[in-house]
């Protein structure tokens, strides 16, 4: 067991900053996508009542 | 039918020669440019001294000079169509979009391989006197030159035509064109690089990167000549 | 089911085989073994670096395939397709480059080294790149989008060498998959290789589909401020 630890610590650090930077590359990118959806529907949302509003009073 | 595209190809050819032959604009400036890389190359070299054997290096340093050259080139050549309102007038008129392409690559490569052919004895003067020469026959350097020169012209004409349109104009055709050309520079460097070292099986070599350069010329001519009815009407 | 549907349950989906294939690569994979019989813990890197380097290649495919549709048919649904296929290439290729970079310091102790497929990939990644600085650089949308499909289908050409290079030239690089001596995976290597590429593609796919979506609901929503605002 000894053994095992001393041949995979040194090349350990690689490769949890490889995957670290794939799941916050993947993750990071579905959030950013997300939020500015949520921002389109939201800003949608209001333009739309406001198109219902005008309509009514037309 | 051919012969009236022969005819508006050659007239439109002649239009840049004409032109060129006048203000002798590209050649100077392109020259000029190669003969400054070399001072550039100068400083480069210098701290080496007599330890570096310049042939080693020697081909990469004349393609990098070759396509930085064809960058300045290609941008002054439709800086002018676009300028004079050149390129609308020749819109306007009843020529096959192809033939403007074929103009336009023909007159860039005479341009670029004029300058090629005069800065490398230049470069021969500045950096081989005293040294060995090049160890296989001169004319496969005239071989690569003619066939990468066809691949850089080719895919630079519609380059230059689409940059010459947008905000960045030099600085964007270098940043679309010198990665594009990767494939072609690496395997001119490496056929230059066999011609000029020599050594057995180096005329095998050269002919496996030639293999590449034409394989190249021909995807990217094919493909640049198909994009450039697109590219030249919008 | 509808295209959002579908992309979201790619989405979920293809998190949960990339989240698998995650844990599957450290309890399950062998370990692989250098000749002398250490531990080749770097190996790990593999399983995800690879599956995400083959659909950077996919994605940018459709880069060229919605530029050629583009200039067939001229119509600017196309071109938003090919940005959106040329974004996500990016992110995949930035992360290939990452995960590659730190691979290649782990098996051959150097960050970097002017090789055939590391060279003809970050040209890949200088090309995607040019691709958005063209794009920025063009005023007019029509034109935008004539120049941004010509040069994609051209930046394309260089895919297929970058991925077949490891095959023609000497290369140093691994090839793994491609049979012969040497090459191959053990079972449970393999099927950690072939759960995380499917979760990846997945991703791709529902990565593509979230921005498309993103970029329609925008173009309504500009329709939309234009009825009301006129």
């Amino acid at each position: 067991m000894q053994d095992i630890y001393s041949q995979v610590m040194p090349q350990a650090p690689y490769v949890v900053v490889a995957y670290g930077l794939i799941w916050v590359g993947l993750i990071g990118y579905v959030a950013l996508v997300f939020s500015r959806l949520k921002k389109i529907e939201k800003e949608i949302s209001v333009v739309e009542s406001a198109v219902k509003r005008r309509e009514k009073s037309e | 039918m051919a012969s009236a595209s022969w005819r508006q190809f050659k007239a439109i050819l002649r239009k840049d020669l004409v032109m060129e032959m006048r203000t002798h604009e590209m050649i100077t400036s392109m020259g000029l440019y190669a003969i400054l890389t070399m001072v550039v190359y100068q400083i480069a070299l210098t701290e080496a001294g007599e330890a570096l054997d310049v042939r080693l290096v020697m081909p990469g340093l004349i393609w990098v000079a070759f396509i930085f050259m064809s960058l300045l080139g290609l941008n002054r050549s439709f800086v002018h169509e676009k300028d004079q309102g050149c390129i609308d007038a020749l819109l306007l008129s009843p020529v096959d979009r192809p033939v403007i392409f074929f103009a336009k690559f023909s007159g860039n490569l005479l341009f670029l391989l004029a300058v090629e052919v005069l800065s490398l004895p230049v470069f021969a003067f500045l950096f081989l006197q005293g040294r060995e020469g090049i160890s296989n026959p001169i004319w496969l350097l005239g071989v690569v030159m003619l066939a990468a020169s066809v691949g850089i012209s080719g895919v630079g004409t519609l380059l230059a035509t689409m940059t010459v349109n947008t905000s960045g104009k030099d600085i964007l055709l270098a940043v679309v064109f010198v990665p594009l050309m990767y494939p072609l520079l690496r395997a001119a460097v490496g056929a230059t690089f066999a011609a000029v070292i020599g050594g057995p099986g180096s005329i095998e070599t050269f002919w496996s990167w030639m293999a590449w350069v034409a394989g190249f010329d021909v995807i990217m001519l094919l493909v640049a000549f198909g994009l450039y009815e697109f590219v030249i009407g919008a | 089911m509808n295209r959002t549907k579908i992309a979201r349950l790619m989405l979920a989906l293809g998190g949960v085989l990339t989240t698998a294939a995650f844990f599957m690569t450290f309890f399950w994979a062998n370990a692989s073994t250098f000749p002398d019989g250490r531990i080749d813990f770097g190996q790990k890197i593999f399983y995800f670096h690879v599956p995400v380097a083959e659909a950077s290649f996919l994605v940018f495919f459709f880069t060229a395939f919605y530029g050629v549709k583009f200039l067939m048919t001229k119509d600017r649904r196309f071109d938003t397709r090919a940005k959106i296929a040329t974004e996500v290439t990016l992110l995949f290729v930035l992360l290939t480059m990452a995960t590659g970079i730190l691979w290649t310091k782990v098996a051959w102790g150097v960050w970097w080294l002017w090789e055939p497929r590391l060279t003809t990939y970050f040209i890949l990644t200088l090309l995607v790149i040019a691709y958005f600085v063209l794009r920025n650089s063009v005023e007019d949308e029509e034109r935008r989008a004539v120049y941004a499909s010509a040069f994609g289908i051209l930046a394309f050409i260089d895919a297929p060498i970058s991925f077949f290079i490891t095959r023609w030239a000497e290369s140093v690089h691994p090839v793994v998959l491609a049979g012969g001596e040497g090459s191959g995976l053990e079972t449970p290597m393999l099927i950690t290789f072939i759960v995380a590429q499917v979760g990846m593609l997945m991703l791709g796919y529902a990565f593509y589909e979230m921005r498309l979506h993103e970029e329609e609901i925008k173009e309504r929503l500009e329709a939309l401020k234009v009825t009301v605002g006129g």
